[in-house]
C-alpha cells in the first residue's frame, strides 16, 4: 500500500538533479521504506525536503574536456535558471502543502493562509475579464470569503 | 595543490562519521546510516539526502569508491561502498586534528581552572 508520506518522498525525490536521482534515488526510496517501518518517515521526508534545497542551489561543475596535463579548468559562470525555477516551485508545492494541511487542522487560521497565498491570483484573474462579469466574480469572492471567515 | 588544501579543511560531522563507518567494513547505504546512529548512541542520526550528498562528495575526492560486486553475495543487488586509503589517510588526519584540539582544550581548562589560583 502505499501512503501519502511514500507519494510525497517520491514527489521530493523528482525534484531532486536528474543525475543525483538516477545515481541514489532508488536507494534513497528503499531507506525510506526502511525507517518508515521505524516510524522515522517523518526525519527522513524533512531530510528530502532539505536535499532538494542543497542539490539545486550548489554549482556543479560543468564536464571537463581532457586537456594536456590537466592545466586548464573551464568554469561556467551562467545562472543555473533551472535550479531556480525548481526551488520556487518547490517552495509553492510546500506552501500550498501547509495551506491544505492547515485547513483541515484549524479552518480559522487557514482563511487569512489562503488569502495571502491565493488573493493576487483572484485579483489577476479578475483583471483579464470583461467589466461586468469581473464585478460578479469579485462579489462572489467575498461572499466566499465573508462566508469561511464566520 | 588543490588536493592538498582539500585534505587541510576540517571534515563535516556526517562525512566523518561515514568514513568512521565504513572503516570497519563495506557497507551500504542503510547500514551507514545505522552504523552511525549506533556509534553516536542515537544522538545522530542522518538521513538519505545528507548521506549521500556526503557520499557523492566523498566519492569525487576519492576517499570512497563503489565496492566491487564480487566481494559479496551474488542476490545482494544493493550498492555498497568503501573507504580508500586516501580515504583512511584523510580520517587519521582528521582524527589527529581533533586530537590536538582535545588535548589543547583540557589544557586550557586546566590552566583556567580555580584550584590552580
Amino acid at each position: 500500500m502505499t501512503s501519502p508520506l511514500r507519494i510525497a518522498y517520491c514527489a521530493i525525490l523528482r525534484l531532486h538533479p536528474v543525475g543525483f536521482r538516477a545515481e541514489f534515488g532508488d536507494e534513497m526510496l528503499w531507506i525510506f521504506d526502511e525507517e518508515s517501518r521505524c516510524g522515522n518517515s517523518l526525519h527522513v521526508l524533512l531530510d528530502g525536503l532539505r536535499s532538494v534545497f542543497v542539490q539545486n542551489l550548489r554549482p556543479t561543475p560543468p564536464p571537463q574536456p581532457e586537456t594536456a596535463n590537466n592545466i586548464y579548468i573551464e568554469l561556467d559562470s551562467s545562472l543555473p535558471s533551472e535550479r531556480y525555477a525548481q526551488v520556487i516551485i518547490t517552495v509553492m508545492f510546500c506552501s500550498l502543502c501547509l495551506t491544505l494541511f492547515m485547513s483541515m487542522v484549524v479552518p480559522s487560521m487557514s482563511m487569512p493562509l489562503n488569502r495571502v497565498l491565493f488573493h493576487p491570483i483572484g485579483l489577476f484573474s479578475q483583471q483579464a475579464m470583461p467589466h461586468a462579469q469581473r464585478n460578479r466574480a469579485s462579489l462572489s469572492w467575498e461572499e466566499t470569503t465573508r462566508r469561511y471567515a464566520r | 595543490m588543490k588536493n592538498d588544501s582539500k585534505s587541510s579543511q576540517p571534515l563535516s560531522a556526517a562525512a566523518l562519521y561515514i568514513l568512521l563507518a565504513l572503516a570497519r567494513e563495506d557497507m551500504h547505504g542503510y547500514g551507514i546510516i545505522q552504523e552511525i546512529a549506533r556509534e553516536s548512541g542515537d544522538n545522530y542520526r542522518i538521513g538519505p539526502g545528507t548521506l549521500y550528498d556526503n557520499l557523492k562528495k566523498l566519492m569525487e575526492q576519492k576517499l570512497v569508491i563503489d565496492a566491487p560486486r564480487s566481494s559479496r553475495a551474488r542476490d545482494d543487488d544493493r550498492r555498497f561502498y568503501r573507504i580508500t586509503s586516501a580515504g583512511k589517510a584523510t580520517l587519521s588526519t582528521e582524527i589527529d586534528r581533533m586530537h590536538s584540539i582535545v588535548m589543547e582544550a583540557r589544557l586550557r581548562l586546566r590552566e583556567g581552572s580555580p584550584s590552580r589560583a
